[in-house]
């Protein structure tokens, strides 16, 4: 828990292999922190989206692990580790395999990667205040729901080679004050038979506080903070996030539909409690 | 601004866990990665992953991130005390298929310079890559007056 006289914002720093070359190793790859803040970091996952294996140093700037290997797909940092804000996570990277979706009868197209690392933990602002409910409350189970059909794929048509800009989605928080706890997703994509099956590197998802403040670098892989997706130990944010009652929760959603799959309809569960006034 | 609660979905270490190591030291994260070729049917003993010199290791699971056969493998800690009577199979460190951290309770301190010992055998019946990996922290001592 933070100390007196500040406050954690559940954050994710994003390493994007886009830009990497398969089959080649890679070594001191660099993520600044932002600055205004400490930031604890408390879990790494995707190393089997990226590479054969890796490791990753401290803020400094010792080797977490005594070589490179391959790390489990989400690995828990125990004790939390602290970086400052002028630091920097170094990662060492053996045999790049980037995850990706081809277009697959597309010449000269781009795949769609959805190869990334996620370091979960919080940001820690220092003289600064929580901004609790103004009122005194109870709570009770809520989910918050939302629907849209996503048109876009992950590069642009017809040539498939650029990369489409996020879509930004508003869901309003009405009545009273909501407390986010995790985050689940489903998607129906255009098929012959289309089933409803749960997000698994359908897209990539920024999401933001109630005051416009994004909680990752750059958009994330939806399985790395989606609850129901499989094969990971997600949950997010933690800590749990409040949306005072007339706020929104802000999303921003980068496509990684193929030509092939769009349109598609993406429904989208925030869980968490309301705040009910208290008489 | 927004208000940090414990998400009690969250594992414990998502909400931060920050440690518990005795006064005059500090903890860090930590891993040794322990890798070797076997040959078929091959037993190698005495076998050892060696703790750098600048911290004491105190490990807390042991997890097995690849291999390419089934195999059998025992530890033992700096001074030879073995963990088990016999050879461990390779399963005990999968859920089902999943390889998950194999937990050590209480934690093991190894001191700087220290060795894990390992007894490690190939049942495949053929070449064998295996890679473990042993998790905890490295325990720091701090500078007096620190």
């Amino acid at each position: 828990m933070p100390e007196q006289g500040c406050y954690d914002q559940p954050f994710i720093y994003v390493f994007n292999a886009d830009a990497l070359t398969d089959g080649i190793d890679y070594r001191s790859l660099s993520i600044p922190m932002l600055t205004g803040s400490d930031f604890l970091l408390r879990r790494v996952c995707g190393r089997p989206n990226v590479a054969q294996s890796m490791r990753y140093y401290g803020a400094d700037g010792r080797t977490m692990a005594s070589r490179l290997y391959a790390m489990a797909r989400d690995q828990v940092v125990v004790p939390e580790h602290i970086y400052p804000p002028d630091s920097q996570i170094l990662i060492d990277l053996g045999i790049v395999a980037r995850g990706n979706w081809p277009y697959v009868a597309i010449p000269g197209s781009v795949p769609n990667y959805w190869s990334q690392l996620a370091f979960q933990g919080v940001r820690r602002f220092y003289g600064q205040k929580a901004v609790e409910s103004t009122y005194p409350f109870y709570t009770k189970p809520y989910t918050i729901t939302a629907t849209g059909v996503m048109t876009l794929t992950g590069r642009m048509a017809p040539a498939y080679q650029i990369q489409t800009d996020p879509t930004q989605v508003n869901v309003q928080v009405e009545n009273y004050d909501f407390e986010l706890h995790r985050i689940t997703a489903t998607i129906i994509k255009n098929a012959v038979v289309p089933v409803e099956v749960v997000v698994d590197g359908a897209m990539k998802i920024r999401l933001y506080d109630a005051w416009g403040k994004a909680m990752m670098n750059e958009p994330v892989l939806d399985v790395f903070i989606t609850e129901n997706g499989p094969d990971w130990n997600s949950c997010f944010p933690v800590p749990t996030m409040m949306y005072p009652a007339g706020s929104e929760i802000k999303v921003d959603i980068q496509s990684l539909l193929l030509d092939t799959e769009v349109p598609a309809t993406l429904n989208v569960e925030f869980h968490g409690v309301q705040r009910f006034p208290r008489c | 601004m927004s208000s940090p609660r414990l998400n009690p979905y969250a594992p414990p270490a998502y909400n931060g866990l920050s440690g518990d190591y005795p006064y005059g030291f500090v903890d860090v994260d930590h891993t040794y990665v322990y890798q070797v070729v076997l040959l078929a049917s091959q037993m190698l003993r005495d076998q050892q992953q060696p703790i750098d010199t600048d911290a004491d290791f105190v490990l807390r699971a042991i997890q097995l991130t690849s291999m390419t056969g089934v195999f059998a493998v025992r530890f033992s800690d700096s001074q030879g005390y073995y963990l088990s009577n016999g050879m461990l199979r390779n399963a005990i460190f999968l859920v089902g298929t999943v390889p998950v951290p194999f937990p050590l309770f209480p934690e093991l301190v190894f001191p700087a310079g220290g060795r894990v010992g390992i007894d490690i055998q190939d049942l495949s019946v053929a070449g064998n890559t295996v890679e473990l990996a042993f998790r905890g922290v490295k325990r720091y001592r701090l500078p007096a007056g620190a």
